[in-house]
């Protein structure tokens, strides 16, 4: 399964659903999370090419009103991500604060590393 | 001409019906071949250093006997391969298995040899790895079809 897929559907109960890849349409209410897959290391043998393992760096931007929100979210989505069976493997690599003028927003990014199968 | 190393196959022999049949165990991440060594015997006499004008290097020959030294195999470990699985067998075995590499133009280099040790490795926001090592037995020709 994708990692984007399981992580919508390990999160999503979290935002009411709210979560996006990129880029969130404009005014959408918050909180609501951003996800991006920055890079994506290919698992390739000398013999048989790609195994169909992926190594994904993975970032997730939550963004609230409400700074002790964006923080209880933050454990919430780190709670749910170490809590998915669906994928192999997936752990937090670490987190950042922000506050985004532009959005008027509290952020916190998350860095994850997820291996993806996909054959 | 160059031979490229991605497509090669590690295979191991078998006789079926008396003949060779090659097996490939996939997976390998890295192959390192047989070397080929020999030894030297240092042939250096009390009284070359001796005399009007001394010789100060010391003089070897090259001993009788050539090893093949080790191959090792840097394989992602598939809990459902039973061509890995026949390595693990092979290391309960005593005599040497036929093996070869098997380059994608068509030449190889075959050998015989005896699984000595099966290093697993299991490290953070990795998956499972195992390094196999196997000494060679007798010479590991290249062969150019």
């Amino acid at each position: 399964m994708q990692a984007s897929t399981a992580f919508f559907d390990a999160v999503k109960s979290i935002f009411n659903s709210r979560v996006f890849p990129n880029y969130a349409p404009e005014k959408t209410q918050r909180p609501f999370l951003v996800y991006t897959e920055p890079s994506s290391i290919k698992e390739n043998s000398i013999d048989s090419g790609f195994s169909g393992d992926s190594k994904i760096q993975f970032d997730a931007y939550i963004f609230s009103a409400d700074y002790d929100e964006v923080k209880r979210l933050k454990d919430d989505v780190i709670t749910a991500m170490e809590a998915q069976t669906i994928l192999p493997s997936c752990s937090v690599l670490s987190d950042a604060y922000s506050f985004e003028d532009s959005v008027q927003s509290h952020v916190i990014m998350i860095s994850f590393v997820i291996w993806e199968q996909t054959t | 001409m160059t031979v490229h190393v991605q497509g090669a196959k590690f295979q191991r022999g078998a006789l079926v019906s008396e003949v060779l049949t090659w097996t490939a165990i996939g997976g390998c991440k890295g192959m390192t071949p047989p070397d080929q060594s020999r030894g030297t015997i240092d042939v250096t006499t009390i009284d070359q250093y001796d005399g009007a004008s001394p010789d100060p290097y010391k003089a070897f020959e090259g001993a009788d006997l050539i090893e093949s030294g080790n191959v090792e195999l840097d394989i992602i470990f598939d809990e459902g391969s039973a061509a890995q699985e026949l390595l693990e067998d092979d290391l309960l075995v005593s005599a040497p298995v036929d093996y070869r590499f098997l380059y994608r133009n068509g030449d190889y280099r075959a050998f015989k040899a005896i699984v000595t040790n099966i290093k697993p490795t299991s490290n953070m926001d990795d998956i499972l790895r195992q390094t196999v090592t196997l000494k060679v037995s007798g010479a590991s020709p290249y062969t150019r079809v």
